[in-house]
């Protein structure tokens, strides 16, 4: 058993698989038994199936990359870039970031209105649509929209959290900070 | 069985053995099962009712305790598809080869977990599913990157063929996770910076960060627990396949001495 083992692991269509001392000669005529069969019908529509999916993802990553390098690298601009480059910009479609300025925000027939403020320069904005829960003073947003004239025309306001977590705790020593540097300043 | 001998991945499976074992767990997996079991438990006592809810976010932060192990888990699988890779073809070994395809496979599940919590955290915060900026752009080559890897061990070839080619896409396809996980440094976006990893002060503090790291740790134990499963299970069915095989030979062999 050991000194002659059984060619299990030997490709019957190799050359020397006759020369195989003490195993009957086979017989290697094309079969149509069934495990042929399974092989041959199983085998293409398999092989077919995997390379399509295969070039099915690399289509999709060169979309995926083509789309994200154009629009990643300039996610939005900041308001201050955005007013320098409001001649550039007129007619086209962007995104905006900056802060909301407080005491700004007004309710309209068919949204909010508001200011934004980044690197010094502010925005007035026309935001059509109600805007997002975490909507308010002071929050940072990103404005999809174009410029009207002077003022930036917005349909969809995006909240930009940062990674900062505030246990949500009345008493937390950072409250009574804030308080305080409020208190001096006003 | 000569096969079986040379490419076991430990002296415990003699060449010749027949019996197979009907199952994949053992007595490590069991308790891996358990602590992460009791460990979910934990999880969810801790994120859902003992966390306070965030300051801005609200009860929002508690998807945080989710979407920050899982992508963990599924960046420590990718790296040990990439480590598995390597090794496979330094020692061309079944072992290093299925452990990279059993630990991606995994981690493929993690990543999509990831998107589909990130995608309901950022429909609350953000106010919208999905923007094409560049931490998710990144992420999504990543999972079409993963998935391609899994698609390929799919085309039928030898398994030395199988294990190369999917080595080398395991190897190139690591490099996208610094990437991805550095795109919100690099390049403007929407997604927030990074939370716990890579900041030597976290951004949290008290039951939240306690949380956060307990979420990490079941989350790794878990990982854990199904990557020994779904590794038992391919070695498994590698050795089912190669039974068919000697099967349909010794078949053809008696029909040979037939006729």
């Amino acid at each position: 058993m050991d000194v002659n083992p059984p060619p299990v692991s030997d490709d019957p269509e190799s050359p020397d698989a006759e020369e195989l001392g003490g195993a009957p000669p086979l017989d290697l005529s094309p079969r149509t038994a069934r495990h042929a069969e399974d092989a041959r019908s199983g085998r293409s529509p398999r092989a077919v199936l995997a390379v399509g999916a295969v070039v099915l993802v690399v289509i999709a990553l060169g979309v995926v990359l083509f789309n994200g390098l154009q629009s990643a690298s300039t996610f939005f601009y900041n308001v201050d870039e955005a007013v320098e480059r409001r001649d550039d910009l007129a007619g086209d479609r962007f995104r905006m970031q900056g802060n909301v300025v407080p005491g700004s925000v007004e309710t309209t027939d068919d949204g909010v209105s508001f200011v934004v403020r980044y690197g010094g320069a502010e925005v007035p904005v026309d935001h059509v649509g109600d805007p997002p829960e975490l909507f308010g003073p002071e929050i940072p947003v990103v404005l999809e929209g174009q410029f009207v004239g002077e003022r930036f025309a917005s349909d969809e306001i995006l909240i930009r959290h940062d990674n900062e977590y505030d246990e949500a705790n009345p008493e937390r020593i950072q409250q009574a900070e804030q308080d305080a540097q409020q208190g001096a300043a006003g | 069985m000569t096969i079986d001998g040379t490419l076991s991945p430990s002296g415990a499976d003699a060449p010749g053995r027949s019996t197979a074992p009907g199952s994949t767990s053992s007595r490590a997996t069991r308790v891996l099962g358990w602590t992460s079991l009791v460990g979910i438990a934990a999880l969810v006592v801790f994120g859902l009712w003992i966390t306070p809810p965030d300051a801005q976010l609200g009860e929002t932060i508690r998807i945080l305790y989710m979407h920050v192990p899982t992508v963990s888990a599924a960046y420590v699988a990718f790296i040990i598809t990439a480590v598995g890779s390597i090794a496979y073809l330094w020692k061309r070994s079944e072992f290093w080869d299925l452990l990279a395809a059993s630990s991606a496979e995994i981690g493929v599940l993690f990543f999509a977990l990831t998107i589909f919590n990130g995608m309901l955290w950022g429909r609350i915060t953000w106010g919208v599913f999905w923007r094409w900026e560049p931490r998710l752009t990144t992420t999504t080559v990543l999972f079409l990157t993963y998935l391609g890897y899994l698609a390929v061990r799919r085309i039928p070839t030898s398994a030395r063929t199988r294990g190369t080619v999917s080595a080398v896409i395991g190897i190139l396809a690591v490099v996208n996770i610094p990437i991805t996980h550095k795109a919100v440094d690099w390049w403007r976006g929407l997604h927030q910076e990074k939370t716990i990893f890579g900041t030597v002060d976290p951004e949290m503090q008290g039951t939240q960060l306690f949380t956060a790291y307990l979420g990490l740790t079941v989350f790794l134990v878990l990982f854990a627990w199904l990557l020994i499963h779904r590794f038992r299970l391919a070695w498994l069915t590698e050795r089912a396949q190669e039974r068919s095989l000697d099967e349909a030979i010794a078949e053809r062999r008696a029909e040979g001495s037939a006729s």
